[in-house]
């Protein structure tokens, strides 16, 4: 052990002897760590970049959807079943942890009407404001989206797509006007970003959003109240005419009841099913963890038996995480090889200027060799220089590298992300780098002879 | 016993498929306390035995004694710490580690050395430097010595372990008449007050003038062994300033 830190002090020595050498000696190798870390860390700021771009799309999505309710034998399909239920969403949110969030959907098909314009959208959905953040949606274009207390008090609101803005407003700012959805004025509050076609084509843009209570109460498809208008058009329109090639109103099976008999006979269920509850895992890994967290909680609430089947179904994105796991991989091979071939190329520097330094030391080492070193003492002695300024080296690229990035983040805003795995690999590296191309450069200078070296001009 | 004893030695180079014999048979028996010169012209082979007596080569047949010990058996790492603790070297073009100070530079050889404190080795290094006249000049750089100088401090680095024999390799080769005068005088001191054994190679008369005997070496053989005549001491030609270190035959 003494024997050691004396070669390490020698080996000091011989560096601080020639300050210029040594600092040439360790470029090399700061520039390929410096290059290591800058391109490890600006690279992983870029993968998280692109899997949160990835994530946007719905890779971390679930969905819980109703199970199939089925009677006499006829199956009702998928969603039929009416026991999924907002305190569920509620519930999901609260006790799963691996679930981010979570929010209730209330679908609906309608047309809407502003002014003289009219516009059926693809999609509305009845929800709450944890439905942006499931969706990682959050930025508003124009506006604000509705909250909580808009959903408790089933406030006629909503915010619409970039699609419905450029049809049913053509371009205007739709933020304070009013649309009417089935004879219903909604407020817009505000307007989403765009957000483009989704993977199957369908434009995620054509969308209204509104509390999911009033799309639900006041409404949805089934009638919750009877609503004198239409049951009278729809008596006076049972006459066929030629026009009216295919009905799309329901025949009244039934008299409707008149305004009085409403009054005094008011529906008195309220079902408070949701079509469906859209939910965002903490990150892609935990899908599966998240699904088993929700499935038994929700087979708890629904107090469904052992053996007994689920009453609802949870469907993940397989094809997006599959997406996401594979560029996340090909990243981080992509930045693995890019670090190697900096490190080579390090590495090589190393070996060149070390042989340089032999060279240049030839009558040093047979100096040293005539006065008593060892062929193994001057191996040592090249070799733990070539460590030490790999290892000086690996430290100053560390910092430069951590610069570099930081700059980059600064200048150009790109995310970069602290890479400790990337800063110890390096130091690993960096050793191993001189003891690799050192030992080349080393093991020559232990071969000389002592007479020759002596002698070499 | 003797300090060193050569018995037939021999040293053949192999350059390609010819064989050059550089010595041919050399026996010579050197004695403690002694200071001799080695003189031959470039290519007698003097650089070459000088080597060998040094531990620096092998013979290619013949038995050395060092101090009893015979070392033509030894490995290339039992001779390199034979060298360390056994031998001094002062080589012609002082060989001094650039930008190290001179202290440092005659501390060096203890690098390779067990033992020994730190603070002890510095005392005695410090004591060498004041016993070669450079006590002022501890921290100066080789760069910033003069020649003789220079060889002084190389001088005091050869004595730190406390050698048993010094190996002097044209020491004045690289000097002025005045500055080899001095050195010589100096090898002339250590040799009688510490009884310090020193060989002196050269190719000029005037120095070998300097030590008790001169052996004269050419082609390969000794040919005179003899006490020096004292009185050439004092005739140290200007001429010996330039001279040049005979190569290695070839």
């Amino acid at each position: 052990m003494m024997k050691f830190l004396r070669q390490i002090r020698t080996a000091m020595r011989a560096m601080g002897r020639n300050i210029n050498r040594a600092l040439l000696n360790m470029l090399g190798i700061v520039i390929g760590i410096a290059a290591v870390i800058a391109m490890m860390e600006v690279g992983q700021g870029a993968s998280k970049a692109i899997e949160r771009t990835i994530s946007s799309m719905g890779s971390n999505t679930l969905l819980v959807l109703p199970g199939a309710a089925a009677s006499g034998g006829i199956s009702w399909g998928t969603g039929s079943s009416m026991t999924l239920t907002s305190a569920d969403c509620e519930a999901v949110t609260r006790e799963c942890p691996d679930v981010r969030q979570a929010a209730v959907l209330v679908r609906t098909s309608s047309q809407l009407i502003y002014g003289n314009r009219n516009w059926v959208p693809n999609t509305i959905y009845g929800t709450d404001p944890d439905y942006l953040e499931v969706r990682e949606w959050q930025v508003m274009a124009e506006g604000e989206p509705f909250t909580a207390r808009d959903v408790r008090s089933s406030n006629k609101v909503c915010v619409v797509g970039q699609t419905i803005k450029r049809e049913l407003f053509q371009g205007e700012s739709p933020v304070g006007k009013e649309i009417r959805l089935k004879n219903v004025n909604f407020k817009v509050l505000g307007v989403l970003t765009a957000k483009g076609a989704n993977l199957m084509g369908m434009d995620q843009d054509d969308i209204v959003l509104a509390p999911w209570t009033t799309i639900k109460y006041r409404i949805s498809n089934q009638k919750t109240t009877g609503q004198s208008s239409t049951a009278a058009s729809s008596t006076s329109d049972a006459v066929n005419t030629l026009s009216n090639l295919y009905p799309t109103s329901q025949v009244a099976l039934y008299p409707d009841l008149s305004t009085v008999q409403q009054a005094d006979n008011p529906l008195p269920v309220r079902f408070t099913n949701v079509d469906q509850i859209i939910l965002a895992a903490r990150t892609a890994e935990t899908i599966p963890n998240a699904m088993d967290q929700i499935t038994s909680l929700l087979r708890e609430r629904h107090h469904l038996r052992a053996g007994e089947d689920n009453d609802f179904q949870i469907r993940d994105m397989t094809e997006l995480t599959k997406t996401l796991a594979s560029t996340s991989a090909m990243m981080t091979n992509l930045l693995l090889v890019v670090a190697l071939i900096s490190l080579i190329v390090g590495g090589v520097g190393i070996m060149n200027i070390m042989l340089v330094s032999v060279t240049e030391r030839t009558r040093e080492i047979g100096l040293r060799m005539a006065i008593g070193a060892r062929g193994r003492d001057i191996l040592l002695q090249f070799l733990i220089e070539a460590v030490l300024l790999c290892l000086a080296g690996g430290l100053l690229g560390i910092g430069l590298g951590r610069g570099i990035s930081s700059l980059v983040a600064n200048v150009l805003h790109w995310p970069t992300a602290i890479s400790l795995n990337a800063i110890g690999l390096s130091v690993v590296v960096s050793c191993a780098v001189g003891i690799i191309f050192g030992f080349y450069p080393a093991w020559r200078a232990s071969r000389l002879d002592p007479i020759d070296a002596l002698r070499y001009e | 016993m003797d300090l060193i004893e050569l018995r037939e030695i021999c040293k053949t180079y192999h350059l390609g498929e010819v064989d050059v014999p550089v010595l041919m048979g050399i026996t010579l028996i050197i004695k403690h306390g002694e200071m001799v010169s080695l003189m031959g012209a470039s290519g007698s082979g003097k650089s070459t035995l000088m080597n060998i007596l040094g531990c620096l080569d092998h013979a290619t047949s013949g038995q050395y004694f060092l101090e009893g010990r015979e070392v033509s058996k030894l490995s290339s790492n039992q001779r390199a710490e034979l060298r360390n603790r056994m031998i001094g070297f002062v080589f012609q073009s002082f060989n001094l580690l650039p930008r190290t100070s001179a202290l440092e530079n005659i501390l060096m050889p203890l690098e390779y050395r067990h033992g020994g404190s730190r603070r002890a080795n510095l005392e005695r290094a410090k004591d060498l430097l004041e016993r070669v006249g450079l006590g002022d000049r501890m921290n100066h750089h080789p760069s910033q010595l003069s020649g003789g100088q220079q060889q002084r401090v190389a001088i005091a680095r050869s004595l730190i372990n406390q050698p048993s024999i010094l190996f002097a390799d044209e020491p004045t080769g690289n000097l002025d008449s005045h500055t080899s005068a001095e050195i010589l005088e100096m090898f002339q001191k250590l040799n009688a007050d510490e009884k310090i054994t020193i060989l002196v190679v050269t190719h000029s008369a005037e120095i070998a003038a300097h030590a008790q005997r001169v052996i004269q070496i050419s082609d390969g053989r000794i040919v005179d062994d003899a006490p020096s005549h004292p009185a050439a001491g004092s005739l140290l030609a200007g001429g010996a300033a330039a001279a040049q270190t005979g190569g290695r035959a070839s």
